[in-house]
C-alpha cells in the first residue's frame, strides 16, 4: 500500500507543494538546497503544519487527522528528546500514550534500545548522551510505536564526523527491517543516493524532479540536481604504502588520499570529490597533484559555459570544465585524457563495512 | 578572581537593602518582648496563625487547580478575545485590594449577581466565612501563578508538544507528560510567590469576608485590629507573619533563582 | 530607555514628596499670596458627613485664609495617630474614653463635650432578616455586624446588647468585627448583613443611608457623648480653637442637630 501524497503548506513567502508516492518497504529521500522546504514538507505529512491536499497512508486519507491519529514516527533534527525522562522512558512514551501498561511498554523500549543503541544506560538522562546516541534512542522512540510512515529529519545533523559511518550504517539495518515507508531529509547527497530508493529533489518549494539515484544521475534536470549527482563517489578500503602514503582502493581503481585521524589502513571508507576539482590534460602532467590517471572520454554534456565530462578511468571520474576548455582541447567521446586531482581535495568518510550495502566503485556518474 | 564590584552600583544596593530590612529589624527591636506571652493570647495569635495557613494554603492550591489549566488554555488557545481575557485575569495584580473586595461582593454577596441565587437557591453564603477569606486571597493571588506558568510556557519550545502528539499521545497526555513535568519548576516558583500574597492579603479579605476571629481574622486583619488594643501584640503578629515568610521564602531561594 | 530610567526615577520622588498628605478633604494647590492656614481636624467617622459637608465650608467661609482638612476615622485609631504622629490641631472622638488616651499623652485644651448621640439598629432596606426589636438581634441565624471593641459605637453597641440582656446570643451572631462605623455602615447598605447597630445620626436624611432603622429603647439604649479639644503642640492652636468655638456655638449646633446629633443634655 504505502503512501500517496500531494500536499500544499503556505509559507509566508512562499508556496511549498510536493507529490510524493511510495510504496511499502521503501525510502524516499527529501533533497534540494536550504530552504527548498524539505522539512515544510515532512512537517505537513506529520501535522504539525498546516497543509492542504491528499495525503493517504496504507488506503486511508489522513490529511485531516491531527499528528496522534496519523500512525507516524518522526525522527527531529534536534531529537526532541523528553529531558525530565530516562531513555527507557522516552522510548516507553508512545506505547504508554496510547494505553500500553507500564511493564509492556518498558518491553518494547528496552527491546528497541538493545537493538538500536545497546550501548546506552535505560536509566540514563537525554542530557547526558552523545548525538550519536541521542539520535539512535529518537530513532528508537520513533520506532517503538510501530509506525506506518517513518519520517527522518536530517538524521546525520549534530552527529559528530566520527560517529556518521555508525548512524548510516544503523539507518539502512533499521531501514532493512521497516515494512512502512521511510521519508528523509537529507542534506547531504550520499545519504540520499546510498540509502534511498527514490530521490525528491526539491527548489524554492516545489519538486523539480523525481526518480531513482540512478534516473537523476542519468538526466539531471537542474543545477543542484546535477551538481548533485555529478559527485564522484568512491567506496573502498584504505591502504598504507611504504613511503607512507595513503590510498583507497576499490575494485575500480585506487586513489591516493591525503592521511589523516580518520584514515586507518585496513578499513572501509567512502570518498567523494567534487568534478570541479578534477583537471583534464592532454599530455601527462607534472605538478604536486598526487593523483594523474589515465582514461578516455566517455561523454561530454556541456551547456553554454560549463561541461560535464565522464571519463573512462579507473576509477571512473566525472569532471567539471569551462566549455571553452572543451573547445580548446578537442575533446569528444574517444580522446585520450590525463586526469589528476589532488589527494587533499578528496573528502574521506569513515564507514563500517556494514555500512557499504551496494557494491564498491563510483555511485556517481 | 573576584573583581570588586563599582561603587555606584554597591551604594545603590545598600539603600535597596537597607530599605527592605530596617523595617524588619526595627520591629524586632521594638517589640516588648517582656510581655510575650500575654500579648500573643491576648490577640489571638494562635488563631489567626492557624487560620492564616488554611487560607493561605487553600489559596495557593486552588488557584494551582483552575490558574494552571487557565494559563495553558491562554498561551496554546485560540478563541476570539483571548488577549482580553488574558489581561483581566493578570488585572487583581495591579486592583487595590479593597477593589477587588468590593468586586467580589458585588459578584459573590448575598446580593451580588451570581451570590444572590447561591444563597436563595442553594442557602450558600460567602461571605463572612472561612471560604469567603480563601475566595478573597485567591482572586488576588492566583495571578502569579497564571503570569509563572506563562513566562514557562513561553520560554518553553512548543515542539515538545509535537514530538509528543507525533508519537502518539493525544493533547491533553502531552499536556499532563511533557509539558506540566517540564514547566514545574516555574509553576513551583509561581505557587511560592502566590502562597506568600495570599498570606499577606487584607483589603479583599476584610471587604468581603469581614473580620471575625477564628472565622475570618487572618494575621494581617488581626495585626491591624490589635494596633489600637495591643500594639505590642500588633508587633509580634507582624513578626509571626515575617518569620514565616523569611523561612519559606529562604527554603525555596534556590529553587525560584533556578526557575527564574 | 537605560537614560529615561534614572529620569523617570527621579520625577516619582519628586512627585512623591510633594504631594500633601493630610488623609482626606480636598487637596488643592497653594495659592501664591499669604498661604492659607491649614488646619487639620481628626474627626470620628460618624462625624464625617457633618464635617465634612457643612461645617468645614462654613468655617472657611467664615474665617477667610483658613482652610480645613478633615483626618477621619475610627476614634481609637486616631488617638493612636495622635500619639505617634502628633499632626492633629483638633480631635473629635466619639467617646470619653479615647479623648482620654490623648489627654494623657500628648495632652489638649479647651475640651469640651459638643455633641451627644444615641445607637440605632440599622437594617437593609427590605429588613432580610425580619427584625423588629433588639431581641431579635439574638435570635440564632441573624448576622449581625459590630464595630470592633475599642472603636467607640463597637464598645456602645456591646454595652447597649448587655442592657439588653441578650449579650450572649446576640454575640453569637456577630459575624464581622469592622474598624470603624463607616464600614459597618457600608454592610448594611450593600445588603451583606441582616443588622447591626450604629449611631442615630447614620440614620439621619442628611447622611442619606439607604437603610431600614429600629429603635433602641430609651432605657436599654447607650448615650454616646462627644468631646472635642484642641491637641497639645498643634501647629495652628488659634485657628484650632476657633474651630473648637464655632463646633460649640450655635451655628455649629444646628448644623450638627440637621445632621442627627443632639445636644449635650
Amino acid at each position: 500500500m504505502g503512501l500517496e501524497a500531494d500536499v500544499a503548506i503556505s509559507r509566508g513567502s512562499m508556496d511549498v507543494r510536493a507529490a510524493i508516492t511510495a510504496d511499502d518497504g521503501t525510502t524516499v529521500a527529501l533533497l534540494g538546497p536550504n530552504g527548498a522546504g524539505k522539512t515544510t514538507v515532512v512537517e505537513a505529512l506529520a501535522g504539525i503544519a498546516s497543509s492542504t491536499g491528499p495525503i493517504e497512508l496504507d488506503g486511508v486519507r489522513i490529511e485531516a487527522f491531527p499528528p496522534e491519529r496519523r500512525g507516524i514516527g518522526v525522527c527531529f533534527q534536534d531529537d526532541l528528546l523528553f529531558p525530565h525522562l530516562t531513555v527507557l522512558d522516552n522510548i516507553a512514551f508512545g506505547p504508554r500514550a496510547v494505553g500500553t501498561d507500564k511493564r509492556a511498554a518498558h518491553t518494547t523500549a528496552a527491546g528497541w534500545l538493545r537493538r538500536l543503541a545497546p550501548g546506552v544506560d535505560p536509566a540514563a538522562k537525554p542530557r547526558s548522551l552523545s548525538g550519536g546516541e541521542r539520535r539512535r534512542v529518537s530513532l528508537a522512540r520513533a520506532l517503538a510505536t510501530a509506525p506506518r510512515l517513518l519520517l527522518l529529519d536530517e538524521p546525520l545533523a549534530g552527529v559528530d564526523v566520527s560517529s556518521r559511518g555508525q548512524i548510516r550504517a544503523m539507518l539502512r539495518e533499521v531501514r532493512a527491517g521497516f515494512d512502512g515507508v521511510v521519508i528523509l531529509v537529507a542534506h547531504d547527497p550520499i545519504d540520499a543516493l546510498t540509502m534511498a530508493d527514490r530521490v525528491v529533489i526539491m527548489e524554492r518549494g516545489q519538486r523539480v524532479q523525481e526518480g531513482t539515484p540512478d534516473e537523476i544521475r542519468r538526466a539531471p534536470r537542474s543545477q543542484y540536481a546535477a551538481d548533485l549527482v555529478g559527485v564522484n563517489i568512491f567506496a573502498g578500503t584504505v591502504e598504507r604504502l611504504d613511503d607512507g602514503a595513503a590510498v583507497l582502493r576499490m575494485t575500480t581503481g585506487a586513489i591516493t588520499i591525503a592521511p589523516g585521524r580518520d584514515v586507518i589502513p585496513g578499513t572501509p571508507a567512502v570518498a567523494t570529490l567534487r568534478p570541479s576539482d578534477v583537471s583534464i590534460h592532454l599530455e601527462r602532467p607534472e605538478g604536486s597533484a598526487r593523483n594523474v590517471l589515465r582514461g578516455t572520454v566517455e561523454e561530454v554534456a556541456a551547456d553554454d559555459e560549463r561541461a560535464r565530462i565522464r571519463l573512462r578511468t579507473q576509477p571512473p571520474l566525472t569532471a567539471e570544465i569551462t566549455a571553452g576548455s572543451v573547445t580548446r582541447l578537442g575533446l569528444s567521446p574517444g580522446t585520450e585524457v590525463w586526469a589528476s586531482f589532488k589527494a587533499v581535495e578528496v573528502s574521506v568518510h569513515p564507514e563500517s563495512a556494514a555500512a557499504l550495502g551496494t557494491a564498491p566503485g563510483t555511485l556517481g556518474g | 578572581m573576584h573583581r570588586r564590584l563599582p561603587l555606584g552600583l554597591t551604594i545603590l544596593a545598600a539603600i535597596g537593602a537597607a530599605f527592605v530590612v530596617l523595617p524588619v529589624v526595627a520591629l524586632v527591636v521594638r517589640a516588648p518582648w517582656g510581655n510575650l506571652a500575654d500579648s500573643l493570647s491576648g490577640v489571638g495569635a494562635t488563631t489567626a496563625l492557624r487560620l492564616s495557613i488554611v487560607v493561605s494554603l487553600s489559596a495557593t492550591a486552588l488557584s494551582l487547580a483552575v490558574g494552571v489549566p487557565l494559563a495553558l488554555v491562554l498561551a496554546r488557545g485560540d478563541f476570539p478575545g483571548r488577549s482580553v481575557l488574558r489581561a483581566m485575569v493578570i488585572l487583581p495584580i495591579v486592583l487595590p485590594p479593597v477593589v477587588g473586595g468590593v468586586g467580589l461582593l458585588a459578584a459573590l454577596g448575598r446580593s451580588g449577581i451570581v451570590g444572590r441565587w447561591l444563597h436563595e437557591g442553594l442557602g450558600i453564603q460567602l461571605t463572612f466565612t472561612t471560604w469567603g477569606a480563601i475566595i478573597a486571597a485567591t482572586f488576588v493571588s492566583m495571578p502569579l501563578v497564571i503570569l509563572a506558568t506563562e513566562a514557562g510556557l513561553r520560554s518553553l519550545d512548543p515542539r515538545y508538544e509535537l514530538a509528543a502528539t507525533s508519537l502518539g499521545a493525544s493533547q491533553l497526555t502531552a499536556m499532563r507528560r511533557v509539558v506540566l513535568p517540564m514547566l514545574t519548576p516555574q509553576i513551583v516558583a509561581g505557587a511560592v510567590l502566590c502562597w506568600a500574597r495570599a498570606l499577606g492579603e487584607f483589603g479583599a479579605t476584610i471587604t468581603f469576608a469581614g473580620n471575625l476571629e477564628g472565622r475570618t481574622q487572618t494575621l494581617p486583619l488581626a495585626v491591624y485590629q490589635a494596633r489600637q488594643t495591643d500594639p505590642g501584640g500588633a508587633v509580634f503578629l507582624s513578626l509571626i507573619l515575617v518569620v514565616i515568610s523569611i523561612v519559606v521564602l529562604v527554603s525555596m531561594a534556590n529553587h525560584l533563582t533556578r526557575a527564574g | 530607555m537605560k537614560r529615561l530610567f534614572p529620569l523617570l526615577l527621579a520625577l516619582t520622588l519628586l512627585s512623591g514628596a510633594c504631594s500633601s498628605d493630610d488623609g482626606g478633604g480636598a487637596a488643592g494647590s497653594s495659592t501664591a499670596s499669604a498661604a492659607p492656614t491649614e488646619l487639620t481636624v481628626f474627626a470620628a467617622s460618624s462625624l464625617t458627613a457633618a464635617f465634612e459637608d457643612a461645617i468645614g465650608p462654613a468655617f472657611e467661609a467664615a474665617n477667610p485664609g483658613v482652610r480645613v482638612t478633615f483626618n477621619v476615622g475610627a476614634s481609637d485609631t486616631l488617638a493612636g495617630q495622635i500619639q505617634s504622629e502628633g499632626t492633629a490641631d483638633v480631635f473629635a472622638s466619639a467617646s470619653g474614653t479615647w479623648m482620654d488616651a490623648v489627654e494623657r499623652d500628648p495632652g489638649v485644651q479647651d475640651r469640651t463635650d459638643f455633641v451627644q448621640n444615641r445607637l440605632v439598629i440599622i437594617t437593609p432596606p427590605d429588613n432580610p432578616a425580619g427584625i423588629q426589636s433588639i431581641d431579635d438581634l439574638a435570635t440564632p441565624g441573624v448576622q449581625l455586624v459590630l464595630a470592633a471593641e475599642g472603636v467607640p459605637v463597637g464598645d456602645y453597641g456591646r454595652e447597649a446588647l448587655k442592657n439588653a440582656g441578650i449579650s450572649k446570643d446576640a454575640l453569637a451572631n456577630v459575624v464581622s468585627n469592622e474598624e470603624d462605623n463607616a464600614s459597618v455602615v457600608a454592610k448594611i447598605t450593600a445588603d451583606e448583613a441582616d443588622a447591626a447597630i450604629v449611631y442615630e445620626s447614620d440614620v439621619s436624611a442628611a447622611a442619606g443611608n439607604d437603610v431600614t432603622a429600629i429603635e433602641i429603647p430609651e432605657a436599654i439604649n447607650v448615650v454616646a457623648t462627644y468631646p472635642i479639644a484642641v491637641v497639645d503642640g498643634a501647629p495652628n492652636a488659634d485657628a484650632a480653637a476657633d474651630f473648637v468655638a464655632y463646633v460649640v456655638a450655635s451655628d455649629g449646633q444646628a448644623t450638627l442637630k440637621e445632621y442627627g446629633f443632639e445636644p449635650i443634655a
